[in-house]
């Protein structure tokens, strides 16, 4: 078994955000495929995406989304850079960082008509 | 029970097929070929469709940082959810570059998380009947979910 450390919590994470995008990815395909049958049933369920409830939600997928991403840039540093294993764990400090700017900044936009 | 003795070798030998990350990766040796070094999400697989699949998840992956983020920072914050109706999307699909974008990011998001399901059925299921049907069920999916959406983004005509 293997215990602890920067490198695992990258992985598991990386694990669940990677189920939890491609869960949505399906959700998504099928919310999307109603607008073939015309503009009110897909109205309707683009209502249900517009409740307030549904923000926290909609912040939660984009941090699921960028976390993804940027330990995947990561993931592909190591593996390509001759010095990527060296530094893998500066590497997730820095991708800590640029997550919760990024995560901070992408959110305020995605909730600011709820302050208008 | 002599059987008990060689599944369980097998699902030991197995489980070790996607690994996580070593935490305290040695630096690698000048000489080392890249294939031998490990850090990564797992080590590179030395051949094979395992390599192929390997190089798409990396590949793919860097096309969908600004596929998906593109797409998220468009339709979520440049665009609010509150905008997106029919009249939005039949706006957006009138212009023939955003189907070809939507499709390739359906079509590299639905293989880039189909391989990754595979990675954690292989590491979470013993070889067997059990794993069979996951790996059915995933391939199933993958497919029914890819054709829908592909139809969706070729044959939509706003009325």
């Amino acid at each position: 078994m293997y215990k602890g450390g920067v490198g695992q919590w990258s992985w598991i994470f990386h694990r669940i955000t990677g189920v939890g995008v491609l869960l949505f990815l399906l959700i998504h395909i099928l919310d999307t495929a109603l607008i073939m049958l015309g503009p009110v049933a897909y109205d309707h369920v683009m209502a249900i995406y517009k409740h307030p409830l549904f923000r926290p939600m909609e912040v939660l997928l984009f941090a699921m989304v960028l976390y993804h991403a940027l330990n995947g840039v990561r993931i592909i540093v190591i593996d390509f850079w001759s010095q990527g294993p060296r530094y893998h764990r500066q590497l997730f400090y820095i991708v800590m960082v640029l997550f919760v700017i990024g995560w901070v900044v992408g959110s305020y936009y995605m909730v600011r008509p709820l302050f208008q | 029970m002599g059987s008990g003795v060689v599944l369980y070798g097998e699902a030991t030998l197995s489980m070790n097929h996607h690994p996580p990350p070593s935490p305290l990766p040695s630096p690698p040796e000048a000489d080392q070929p890249l294939a031998e070094r490990e850090g990564g999400a797992h080590p590179r697989p030395s051949g094979g469709i395992e390599l192929y699949a390997w190089l798409f998840m990396r590949i793919s992956g860097l096309a969908l940082i600004f596929l998906a983020l593109g797409h998220l920072i468009i339709m979520h914050m440049i665009h609010t959810v509150d905008q997106i109706d029919y009249q939005f999307v039949a706006g957006r699909y009138a212009n023939l570059f955003w189907r070809g974008y939507d499709l390739t990011m359906l079509l590299l998001a639905m293989i880039h998380g189909a391989n990754g399901i595979r990675y954690l059925i292989d590491d979470y299921t013993r070889p067997g009947k059990r794993r069979t049907i996951w790996i059915r069920v995933l391939y199933t999916t993958t497919i029914v979910f890819a054709v829908l959406g592909t139809w969706v983004i070729a044959a939509f005509q706003p009325k």
